[in-house]
């Protein structure tokens, strides 16, 4: 292996997208996402505020810079304006009058400027809410369903980053594209008003600032995105050799994998910044028609005033006014890349909002049973918006029934499941206690079913905490009633700390049939009737499957057990054979 | 490309070299050349004087901008008296806008450039850690965020330094320029005052500000936390029972989010509200020296114009402290990863390397782990040529077991030796060497396929991956496939690509872990056969818990509840059933 082939790695090719770098290759969609995002009603609301705001905000300060402009043209060129020879200062304001005009003209700028920035933030505040909270719905009512996506483990991060990615495009960008359109409006007209002159200078420079933003932009958006995307990718090229740093330490190609990186990187960053001096074009293109303009309008307006053309107060008053016009337009171009941050974001979560819930109503079922729940299949399809087509199950299964479920693997073992647990949508008919699944309210279901996947977590928290996941009420004495039904107590117990004993990442790590034994006992705590494991025995080995088996029949005889397994029939169950699909849809 | 002795000593020197060197000191080994975890000032230098010289640029655009319209209104003789101002405002208004690009452009090359050394020191920092396996536990939270924390580190100069420091050169030319150019303290307190106000008032909220983005950070880490952890801990039960407590984290986190507007808009207010008072003061002083003809008109205009220009570059202050906040967090988290000590180190003074083949050997060793005895004094060997299976319920310890010959632990209580030498004496890397690990949660770098085996043999041609991933079952993976820590392998495929790693690495003893879990009995067959011929006579251990494996094994231990007992041997027709 010369080194040369290790530096391909780094050109980012990599197949697996990191959730946020998905972006690039959507632009279109992701675009649409962010959009639909700014489309609700509160954001609405928020954004006539602002607007409403940044009318009373730049009013203040027309008023403030006309009366400062007439207060100082008044000092400067004398009470009288009169010396020989000298132009008149236009119409003068005395301190009585000026003084509070000014005050009233900054306060309310002031005001416009903070309750902006409040409102924005309060927007932004409540929106990142209302999403995490429907994310976390989402999330919640599809279960298992979601965790089978190959992006799941990327939840947590799109959770966790909402809050940085969409602050800045909630607080800062929405607010401030209101406040520039507003502000560029008023100060053309008030201009306009002043000293026609300006005006037309600035209705000529401000569009042509956006032609010419528009074409540096096109020029250069794909080549930065690409850019972006490939040193993002390094960051995370440095963290998976980091993470697999045992294996290179395992062959002794720690060093080399090192000289890799620093090369790869070194050559990145010379092409970033390359392209990064293309892309900053943007924001000199804006610094240049801000600053020329003001000193075009400046030198304009000194040879009209040389010439004896115009007065001193009005054209003092629009040239304090032109940095206000550029002002929040500036403002707006650097906050549009934090904007642009929120897009991948944006496209992901729309995607995650797009999964169809599973149909519920609103029955209730009956007082928990004593024995389980029985359940009726007729034509049963588990049904995927372009999953494949199942072949139906017709079933009945009395309370307190244990199956297994086998078949080839993508017979549609999980998929039965999920529907079975209220998580996946189905044609045909399926009778939980009597009632038809999609009429019952989703609470009712899930407070009646439990299920366990192949491999069922730890939370890095205590013994307690880890079992009261079932039953957050559940008092001690009951913790280890279920840690002794699951034939646990032996090891929970013997723990240093007992019920305190930290368990998962930093405390101690138990065995994977002592995981699943766990898990179980939330079931029991949780008091489901119907028990729903997807391959929970698959990794076990043969003496920890006998024992998470024995549990099952001791602890949970008398509930509805279904268990999905690829090994043979349990003692004490019936078996259910699934054929492989019929067909692939789609 | 064989690595050349010393080549790897960047991950097996012991702990304590870099910033401290205390330790290094102590144990006799020169530093570790990592590259420095603090901004390079002379990089960022050129940057930060571009950044102080455009907002410079700007103010001094709004006062020239004041002065020539008020001359010009003042009607001068002739108008060339007005050139030289004229040229000043075109100058500073180009200037401005070439001065910001350029300090955009260096201080992201700059930024990109330390970045990148960052990026290095953390590789470095883990490095250390070799395959410790109890360092990379402690360690594990610090990694999560170190990519977040990278770009903190980065940025911070940008968003720290360069506004701190825009603000003070604007700050200061105007108090000189005002001081010795009026020579007026009512009109230089007038204009300077206020606006230093505005900065201190950031300065004093500058510690609720860091804590609410901390909280709120901190808050957010934990909301997905939750909810991961809930969906997996169980999927039904936690829709339930967690959702109570995900609303209320979320309920507390848009709480906190507010009282961050809040305080930006008190920020703002104040900062708008000194500016108001900065204009009264400045108009008022400024009159009072323009009627005692201490101060001519222009330059009155200019200082009001520049006064509210400068409140422009105040603004620019209100965002530091929660960008000062979030990259003192990430460097003392960068920090307390670099201060980690790795407990398995080099020696450093090696003892010889005992020659091949030579016997592997546990003696009397108790190994504990999170409050569980895993082994009790417990004794096996691996001679030449042999092979050892271990076998035993899932968490037993057996992968544990193994691990205490590549030295990812060292024992509790007696010890492991190679040859009669303790590992513990032995060069790290060396040590290493004489191994061939296959790991039951095989790593796969993100990658080529070939990349990947080549890890074990450098100089393997195509010709010899290709026939041993084809005796394997692998014929259909190109040997330019593309493989991730995602994909699109199959998790028998990943071992199985790892077990040919295992077998193409030159050490003398194999180390197996579960090779054929998996597998369908004949493909588990077909492997155990290229396992049997590949192995040319060097020592195996092998862990599995089916029979199949276990039956190529000349001498089988059994694991469970801390004990270590060697099983009978098998039978004859056991074995001839392999």
């Amino acid at each position: 292996m010369s080194v040369g082939d290790n530096a391909g790695l780094c050109s980012g090719h990599e197949r697996h997208k990191p959730l946020f770098l998905a972006g690039a290759r959507v632009g279109e969609t992701v675009n649409a996402a962010l959009r639909a995002l700014a489309r609700a009603a509160p954001v609405r609301r928020a954004l006539v505020l602002v607007t409403g705001l940044s009318l009373l905000g730049v009013g203040g300060t027309v008023l403030a810079f006309v009366t400062l402009a007439h207060l100082l043209a008044g000092l400067a060129l004398g009470p009288e304006g009169l010396m020989p020879g000298h132009l008149s200062p236009g119409p003068t304001l005395p301190w009585t009058s000026a003084l509070p005009l000014l005050a009233l003209g900054l306060a309310l700028r002031a005001i416009g400027a903070a309750g902006r920035e409040w409102v924005g933030g309060r927007l932004a505040a409540g929106q990142v809410r209302a999403l995490r909270a429907q994310l976390a719905g989402q999330a919640l009512a599809l279960g298992p369903v979601l965790l089978s996506r190959p992006w799941a483990r990327d939840l947590g991060l799109l959770s966790a980053e909402l809050g940085p990615r969409l602050t800045p495009f909630y607080a800062r960008f929405l607010p401030g594209a209101a406040h520039a359109g507003v502000s560029a409006a008023v100060i053309l007209a008030v201009t306009a008003w002043l000293d026609p002159a300006t005006a037309l200078l600035l209705a000529l420079t401000g569009p042509l600032t956006l032609v010419f933003l528009a074409l540096v932009g096109l020029a250069t958006q794909s080549a930065t995105e690409a850019q972006w995307q490939a040193h993002t990718r390094l960051g995370e090229r440095v963290l998976t050799l980091v993470r697999h740093l045992p294996t290179l330490h395992a062959f002794g190609q720690v060093e080399p994998y090192r000289d890799v990186l620093a090369r790869s990187a070194a050559a990145h960053r010379e092409t970033t910044v390359r392209v990064l001096r293309l892309a900053f074009l943007s924001g000199f293109v804006m610094e240049f028609a801000a600053t020329l303009a003001t000193a075009l309008i400046a030198v304009w307006i000194g040879v009209r005033l040389f010439g004896g053309e115009a007065s001193l107060a009005p054209t003092l008053a629009a040239l304090l006014l032109v940095a206000e016009f550029f002002g929040p337009l500036r403002q707006l171009g650097a906050d549009r890349h934090a904007a642009m941050d929120a897009e991948p974001l944006a496209a992901r979560l729309a995607e995650v909002f797009a999964l169809p819930r599973p149909a519920s109503g609103e029955r209730e079922l009956g007082d928990p049973a004593q024995g389980g729940l029985d359940l009726t299949l007729r034509g049963l399809r588990p049904e995927y918006p372009g999953g494949p087509a199942f072949a139906p199950v017709s079933l009945h299964l009395p309370a307190g029934s244990h199956l297994a479920l086998r078949g080839p693997s993508g017979s549609g073992k999980s998929s039965l499941l999920h529907v079975l647990g209220g998580h996946l949508d189905y044609a045909g008919s399926l009778l939980v206690g009597g009632i038809e699944r999609r009429d019952l309210s989703a609470a009712s279901l899930a407070r009646r079913v439990a299920s366990l996947p192949q491999h069922p977590r730890l939370l890095a928290a205590s013994v307690r905490d880890n079992l009261r996941l079932g039953d957050p009420d559940a008092d001690d004495a009951r913790l280890i009633w279920a840690a002794q039904a699951v034939g646990l107590w032996g090891v929970l117990g013997a723990l240093p700390g007992g019920l305190d004993a930290p368990l998962g990442e930093g405390g101690t790590e138990l065995s994977g049939g002592e995981t699943a034994r766990l898990a179980l006992a939330r079931a029991l705590l949780s008091g489901a009737e119907l028990i729903l494991l997807d391959e929970l025995t698959a990794h076990l080995d043969p003496a920890s499957e006998a024992e998470v088996l024995a549990v099952l029949e001791r602890a949970f005889a008398g509930k509805t057990v279904i268990l999905a397994t690829h090994r043979g029939v349990p003692a004490g169950f019936s078996e259910w054979r699934l054929d492989a699909p019929l067909r692939r849809a789609g | 490309m064989k690595p050349l002795p010393g080549q790897e000593t960047l991950g097996q020197e012991p702990l304590g070299q870099g910033p401290l060197g205390q330790d290094a000191a102590e144990s006799g080994i020169p530093p570790m050349s990592l590259p420095s975890a603090r901004a390079p000032l002379g990089a960022f230098a050129g940057p930060a004087l571009l950044a102080g010289l455009a907002a410079l640029a700007g103010v001094g655009l709004a006062a020239a901008s004041g002065t020539l319209i008020t001359k010009a209104a003042l009607r001068p003789e002739v108008f060339l008296s007005l050139m030289l101002t004229v040229t000043l405002v075109r100058a500073l208004g180009l200037g401005r806008a070439a001065l910001r690009y350029a300090e955009r452009v260096t201080s992201h090359a700059a930024a990109l450039r330390w970045g990148e050394a960052l990026r290095l020191r953390l590789f470095g920092t883990v490095a250390r850690f070799g395959r410790d396996l109890r360092a990379f536990e402690r360690g594990g939270d610090l990694l999560a965020r170190a990519q977040a924390d990278t770009d903190a580190q980065i940025f911070a100069a940008l968003r720290v330094a360069f506004p701190l420091l825009s603000f003070g050169a604007v700050w200061l030319a105007l108090l000189l320029t005002l001081g010795l150019g009026t020579r007026s303290a009512g009109l230089t307190l007038a204009a300077t005052g206020p606006l230093l106000l505005a900065a201190l008032h950031v300065w004093s909220r500058r510690r609720g500000v860091a804590d609410l983005a901390a909280r709120r950070t901190r808050l957010a880490r934990e909301h997905a936390t939750t909810l991961l952890g809930s969906l997996h801990a169980s999927a039904d039960g936690a829709a339930r029972l967690m959702a109570p407590r995900l609303d209320a984290q979320a309920a507390e986190l848009e709480r906190l989010a507010r009282a961050e507007a809040r305080a930006g808009a008190a920020l703002t207010l104040g900062r708008e509200g000194l500016y108001a008072a900065a204009l009264g003061l400045t108009l008022w002083q400024g009159a009072a020296l323009l009627a005692a003809g201490s101060l001519s008109a222009p330059l009155f205009v200019a200082v009001t114009l520049a006064v509210a220009a400068a409140f422009d570059v105040a603004a620019g202050l209100s965002p530091v402290p929660a960008a000062q906040a979030q990259a003192a967090e990430a460097r003392e988290r960068a920090g307390a990863l670099e201060h980690l000590r790795p407990l398995v180190v080099s020696p450093p003074t090696p003892a010889p390397m005992p020659a091949s083949p030579a016997s592997w050997r546990l003696e009397g060793v108790t190994l504990r782990r999170g409050g569980r005895t895993l082994l009790e004094r417990a004794d096996l060997e691996v001679r030449p040529g042999e092979c050892v299976a271990l076998t035993g319920p899932s968490g037993s310890g057996k992968t544990t077991l193994a691990s205490l010959f590549s030295r990812d632990l060292d024992p509790d209580e007696g010890q492991v030796t190679l040859g009669g030498t303790d590992l513990r004496a032995l060069a790290l890397p060396t040590l290493r060497r004489r191994l061939s690990l296959h790991e039951q949660r095989p790593g796969l770098l993100g990658g080529r396929l070939d990349e990947n085996l080549r890890l074990a043999d450098p100089a393997a041609p195509d010709g010899r991956l290709r026939a041993l991933l084809d005796s394997l079952g692998l014929a259909h993976l190109p040997l330019d496939l593309w493989v991730s820590e995602d994909g699109p392998l199959s998790g028998g495929e990943r071992a199985r690509v790892s077990l040919a790693r295992a077998l193409l690495a030159p050490g003398d003893l194999l180390v197996l872990d579960e090779p054929t879990a998996h597998l369908d009995p004949d493909t588990e067959a077909a492997v155990l056969g290229v396992i049997a011929r590949e192995r040319r006579g060097r020592a195996l251990l092998l862990i599995s818990h089916r029979p199949a494996p276990l039956a190529l094994a000349d001498t089988t231990y059994s694991l469970g509840g801390g004990e270590l007992r060697a099983l009978p041997a098998p039978s004859p027709a056991q074995r001839t059933a392999v």
